[in-house]
C-alpha cells in the first residue's frame, strides 16, 4: 500500500475510534452510566494507536516531523490533545466531563486536517535539528496544559456563579478546580519554559545567538512573563479563585495568540516558513 | 488584598542599603518590574524597531501624528530594547532577583534539614482521629514522614537560573562579537580581524579573528526534487604543512579556540574572470554572484574603462554545479558582445582583447561568533528548567501517624500536610486513613 493511502486509512480508523468514544462518553456521563466511562477511555486509547502510526508513517515518508503542512500540524495537535486527555483522566477520573469537549475538538481538527492539502513541504536545512522537535512538541504540550487550565477556569467561574447542570456536576468541587487550575498553569509554565529554551539553543546553533528579539520569540517571552506574573500575584497576594480564573483566561488568550495567530500575521524569522 | 505575610519577608541586616533592599524586595515592586518588562516586550514585538524592521516602517512610526511621534520620541518606542527605561527595568529586576536568590538560598539551607514536629500538624488541612482494635504488629508511637523535600529547591534554583541567564545576556551584549565574510572555494581566509567583511563587537568586545588561516576547500549542497536546498556542507583546511581538513554545515558548527564558525544557507557560484587586451595589463577579478532569479545567479563585473560584463549563471534543476555562464559585454548602455562561456573559454572583445572565464567556484557566507558567557547561559537554562519542574512537579507533603494504646484498643491520629495544592490530596489522605484501619 502506498504510504499516503496507509496514512489516510490509519487517520480515518483513529477518527472512527474517537467518534465511538465520544458517543460512549456522552452516554456514560449524561445518562448516568458512570461505570462505562472506563470503556470510553479504552476506546479513546485504542484510537490513539492508529493515530500515532499515521503520524509516524507520515514522518518517515516526508522525512520531517509534523510541523510543516497544515494537515500534519492539525493531526499532531489532535494527537497531543487526546494524549493529554487520557493522562488527566488516568490521574483524575472525576474530570471525565473534559472528554465531551476535548474529543469533539480533536475530531474537528483531524477532519480539517484531512480536508487540507496533504502535499508535503520540503524542510529547509536550518530546521533540521532535534531542538526543533523539542521546541514544537513542548509548545503543543504547553498549550494543552494551558487549555486545561482555561477549561478549569471557565468551569470554576460557572460554579462560583452558582450555575448548575448535569455537565457541571461531572466536575470536581470548586476548591479542587481552583488547585487544579494552578497546577495546570504550573505544568504549562514548565513546558513553555522548555519551548523557549529549546528554541534558544536551536537559534544559537542556526543563527548564532540564543536570543534576538525576533517578534515571535519576544511574544513567547511575553506569554511566559504573563504566566509568571499570574503565579507571583497568586503567591504574593493569595489571589482568590475568581481573580485567578480571570487572569488565567487572559494569559491563555495570550498563549493562543502567540502560538497560532501571530506567526501567520507578523513578519518574523519564525513565520517565514509557515506563511 | 494585602501581601501574604509569609512571602516575601524583608531582608535581615542593618547594612547601608537596607532601605533600598527592602524596597526592591517589596512584592509590589517585584510585580511592577516584571510587568514593565512584559509591557516593553509587547511594544517591541508589535512596533517597527530600528535596525530590525524595514526603514520605511520605522519612519512611518516616527511620523505617525503628533501624539504618537511624541510618545515614540519620549519612550523610545522605535528602539524599545535599547531604551533607557527598559534597561533600567532590567537592572532593577536583576537587583531584586539577586536579593531574593540570596535570601532563598539562606532559607533553603535552614529548612532543608528541619524535620516537622507534631505541633506542625495541629492545623493540617487533613487530620483524623479514630480508634481501632490493638494489633500486635503495629508500632506504637509517633511517626512523621516528609516526602517531596526537593520541592523546596524549586524556586531558588529557578530564580538562580534566571539570574544566570540575565547575567550571561549582559556579558554577551558587552563582550560578544559577531562577524561575517563571503569566501569562495580555494580562497584563504587570513587570521586577521580585517579579513572579515563586517564585524559587530559589543562595546567592550574584541573583534573576531581565526586562530590560524583557513582555506575553503569545497562547498557542497544537496537539493530536494523541487530544487529547494536540503543540506550544505563546507570543507576547510588549516594552512601550513599537514593542514587538517575540517568539515562544517548548517547546524553543525566549527569550534575555534575563541568562538566558533557557523553557516546559514547563503551560498552560490562565483565567477573568476580575466580581462586582457593588447593595451591592457591583465585584470583579474573574483565576483560572488547573487541570486537574481529563482534558478539563476548573476552580477555585473566592472572591467577596464567604461566596460562592464553582465554574467548570468543558470543553475541546473537537479542540484549539479553550473558548468557555463552567459556573458554580455556592455559599454555604458550599448551591448558590445555576447556569448556562452565554459570555464577556460574566452569571449573576444570588439577592437581586440578578450574576457576569459577561469572558473565558477562556489562561495559561502561564513559567520564568526564569540560569546564569552555561553556556558553561563546554558547553566542558567538548566537551573531554571530544573527549578520550574521541581516547583510544579514535586509537592512537599508531611505525614503524621500517631498511635497510642487505649485499653484493648489503639487511638490513631493521621494527618497530612501538603505544602500546596492541598485539595488535590484528598484521595491520598483517604488511602492513608484506610491503610491505618480508619474509615473514610
Ligand atoms: C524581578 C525578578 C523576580 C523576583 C525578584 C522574583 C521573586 C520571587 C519570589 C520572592 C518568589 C516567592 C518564592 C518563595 O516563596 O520561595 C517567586 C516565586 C516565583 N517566581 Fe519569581 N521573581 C522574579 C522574576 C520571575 C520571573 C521573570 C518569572 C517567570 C516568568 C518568575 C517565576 C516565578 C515562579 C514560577 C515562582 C513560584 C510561584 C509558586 O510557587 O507558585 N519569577 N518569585
Amino acid at each position: 500500500m502506498k504510504p499516503f493511502l496507509l496514512e489516510t486509512l490509519l487517520h480515518w480508523v483513529a477518527v472512527g475510534f474517537y467518534i465511538l468514544a465520544t458517543v460512549l462518553f456522552v452516554h456514560a456521563l449524561l445518562w448516568n452510566h458512570v461505570h462505562r466511562v472506563r470503556w470510553a477511555r479504552w476506546l479513546t486509547a485504542l484510537g490513539l494507536l492508529p493515530h500515532a502510526a499515521a503520524l509516524i508513517v507520515r514522518w518517515i515518508e516526508v522525512g520531517h516531523g509534523p510541523y510543516m503542512a497544515k494537515y500534519e500540524v492539525l493531526s499532531s495537535n489532535a494527537w497531543i490533545a487526546v494524549l493529554m486527555l487520557l493522562v488527566v483522566l488516568w490521574r483524575r477520573p472525576s474530570w471525565a466531563g473534559l472528554a465531551l469537549v476535548a474529543l469533539p475538538a480533536s475530531i474537528l481538527m483531524m477532519g480539517m486536517g484531512l480536508l487540507a492539502s496533504p502535499q508535503a513541504r520540503d524542510l529547509p536545512p536550518t530546521l533540521r535539528s532535534i531542538w526543533l522537535v523539542f521546541h514544537i512538541f513542548f509548545t503543543k504540550l504547553a498549550v494543552g496544559a494551558f487549555l486545561l487550565a482555561f477549561a478549569a477556569a471557565v468551569i470554576l467561574l460557572r460554579k462560583l456563579k452558582g450555575a448548575a447542570s448535569r455537565f457541571l456536576e461531572r466536575f470536581p468541587a470548586a476548591e479542587v478546580l481552583d488547585a487544579s487550575m494552578i497546577r495546570f498553569v504550573g505544568f504549562g509554565f514548565v513546558f513553555w519554559s522548555t519551548t523557549i529554551i529549546a528554541g534558544a539553543i536551536w537559534a544559537h546553533q542556526s543563527w548564532g545567538r540564543y536570543w534576538g528579539w525576533d517578534p515571535i520569540e519576544t511574544w513567547s517571552l511575553v506569554t511566559w512573563l504573563c504566566f509568571g506574573t499570574l503565579l507571583h500575584l497568586r503567591l504574593f497576594y493569595r489571589l482568590g479563585p475568581r481573580a485567578t480564573a480571570w487572569i488565567t483566561i487572559g494569559c491563555f488568550g495570550v498563549s493562543i495568540l502567540t502560538a497560532f495567530i501571530f506567526p501567520f500575521l507578523i513578519p518574523s524569522l519564525h513565520s517565514a516558513y509557515f506563511q | 488584598m494585602s501581601p501574604a505575610s509569609s512571602t516575601p519577608r524583608p531582608p535581615a541586616g542593618w547594612g547601608p542599603f537596607r532601605a533600598l533592599k527592602r524596597f526592591l524586595r517589596l512584592p509590589a515592586v517585584i510585580v511592577a518590574e516584571i510587568l514593565v518588562i512584559t509591557a516593553a516586550c509587547s511594544l517591541g514585538a508589535s512596533l517597527a524597531q530600528a535596525g530590525r524592521s524595514p526603514a520605511a516602517e520605522v519612519a512611518r512610526l516616527q511620523q505617525h501624528g503628533a501624539l504618537v511621534s511624541a510618545l515614540v520620541r519620549g519612550l523610545a518606542l522605535d528602539h524599545v530594547f535599547t531604551s533607557l527605561w527598559f534597561l533600567a527595568a532590567l537592572v532593577f529586576a536583576t537587583a531584586s532577583l539577586s536579593i531574593v536568590v540570596a535570601e532563598q538560598i539562606r532559607r533553603l539551607r535552614a529548612a532543608w534539614g528541619q524535620a516537622p514536629a507534631e505541633a506542625h500538624f495541629r492545623n493540617a488541612p487533613f487530620r483524623r482521629e479514630f480508634t481501632r482494635p490493638a494489633s500486635t504488629d503495629a508500632v506504637v508511637g509517633t511517626h512523621i514522614r516528609t516526602q517531596g523535600r526537593l520541592a523546596l529547591a524549586g524556586s531558588p534554583l529557578f530564580h538562580t537560573g534566571l539570574l544566570c541567564v540575565i547575567l550571561a545576556g549582559a556579558l554577551q551584549a558587552l563582550f560578544g562579537v559577531q562577524a561575517v565574510v563571503d569566501v569562495y572555494e580555494g580562497e584563504v581566509l587570513p587570521a586577521t580581524t580585517e579579513a572579515w567583511g563586517a564585524q559587530w563587537p559589543g562595546p567592550l568586545g574584541r573583534p573576531f579573528r581565526l586562530d590560524e588561516p583557513l582555506t575553503l576547500l569545497s562547498v557542497a549542497s544537496t537539493r530536494y526534487e523541487t530544487g529547494d536546498l536540503m543540506t550544505l556542507r563546507l570543507k576547510l583546511a588549516d594552512q601550513g604543512p599537514g593542514g587538517q581538513v575540517r568539515e562544517m554545515g548548517i547546524n553543525d558548527e566549527l569550534p575555534l579556540s575563541r568562538g566558533r564558525l557557523y553557516v546559514e544557507a547563503q551560498h552560490g557560484p562565483a565567477a573568476l574572470v580575466e580581462w586582457a587586451g593588447p593595451s591592457l595589463a591583465p585584470l583579474r577579478t573574483a565576483t560572488l554572484l547573487e541570486k537574481k532569479e529563482t534558478a539563476a545567479f548573476g552580477a555585473y563585473i566592472q572591467g577596464p574603462g567604461t566596460l562592464r560584463a553582465r554574467i548570468r549563471v543558470p543553475m541546473p534543476a537537479d542540484g549539479r554545479r553550473p558548468d557555463h555562464a552567459e556573458v554580455r559585454i556592455l559599454d555604458g548602455a550599448s551591448r558590445l558582445a555576447e556569448g556562452v562561456l565554459k570555464p577556460g573559454e574566452a569571449l573576444p572583445l570588439p577592437g581586440g582583447g578578450l574576457l576569459k572565464l577561469h572558473g565558477l567556484p562556489y562561495w559561502a557566507r561564513l559567520h564568526g561568533n564569540h560569546d564569552p558567557a555561553i556556558g553561563l547561559a546554558y547553566l542558567g537554562f538548566i537551573l531554571a528548567l530544573l527549578g520550574a519542574a521541581l516547583t510544579y512537579g514535586v509537592t512537599r507533603v508531611d505525614e503524621l501517624v500517631a498511635v497510642t494504646p487505649e485499653g484493648d484498643r489503639e487511638r490513631v491520629v493521621v494527618a497530612l500536610r501538603p505544602h500546596r495544592f492541598a485539595p488535590l490530596f484528598q484521595e491520598r489522605f483517604e488511602r492513608l486513613v484506610r491503610d491505618h484501619g480508619g474509615e473514610v
